[in-house]
């Protein structure tokens, strides 16, 4: 009578134990399945944002070859500087400081609502802009 | 129409399993306040990246539970 008591009992806390160990068992696939949801709406907004950021600069060339367009058919109806020259001068900036030259002399910008716009410090635009007016003034005068 | 909102990740996941579109839209919903708070640019949210997310995490449960389907 004992061991059958005993036995039951024994069946008991296998059972207890089993489902204890399922539930757990479920609880760590909830979590894993948690986890790897924020892992891929974490990736996916990285490399959404990153697509955004590559498109708005891209935007920005394009609107600064636009300009640059707008620039030349503005040159060829005055005597100085002449197309080609302002053509050259040009292509000598990097895209980044095209966009820089535009943003600060066609919209009007500050140095400040520059950096913040491109995701950067105002102490970079001040440099690129040095280095693009240089680079112009080096090429115009030769 | 069934409410999805008071069942456990777990029973969303088995139901999932058996194809069921209202468990995806719901794993969705519960995972929008997230999605949103990493589509961030400069601390505002970005409607277009939270979007893109959105579409990228759909397509990801699709080929975690529905592997056999062509998307």
């Amino acid at each position: 009578m004992l061991c059958v008591s005993l036995f039951r009992l024994n069946l008991r806390f296998l059972k207890w134990k089993w489902s204890g160990l399922k539930e757990v068992k479920n609880l760590d696939n909830t979590k894993s399945f948690i986890a790897w949801c924020k892992s891929v709406i974490r990736h996916a907004a990285l490399n959404a944002i990153r697509d955004h950021k590559r498109y708005r600069e891209r935007m920005l060339v394009h609107d600064v070859d636009m300009f640059h367009g707008s620039i030349v058919e503005w040159t060829s109806r005055d005597t100085f500087p002449d197309q080609r020259e302002w053509a050259w001068m040009f292509e000598l900036l990097s895209g980044r400081e095209r966009i820089i030259i535009k943003l600060l002399y066609i919209h009007g910008y500050s140095q400040r609502e520059t950096a913040c716009l491109l995701h950067t410090t105002q102490q970079k635009i001040s440099i690129a802009h040095r280095h693009a007016i240089e680079t112009l003034r080096e090429a115009w005068l030769g | 129409m069934m409410d999805y909102s008071d069942i456990s990740f777990e029973q969303l996941c088995d139901r999932l399993v058996q194809c069921d579109v209202q468990a995806l839209e719901e794993i969705l919903s519960r995972f929008d306040h997230y999605i949103l708070s990493q589509s961030k640019i400069r601390g505002e949210i970005d409607e277009d990246v939270a979007q893109q997310v959105r579409q990228a995490f759909l397509i990801a449960l699709q080929q975690r539970f529905w592997p056999k389907e062509k998307f």
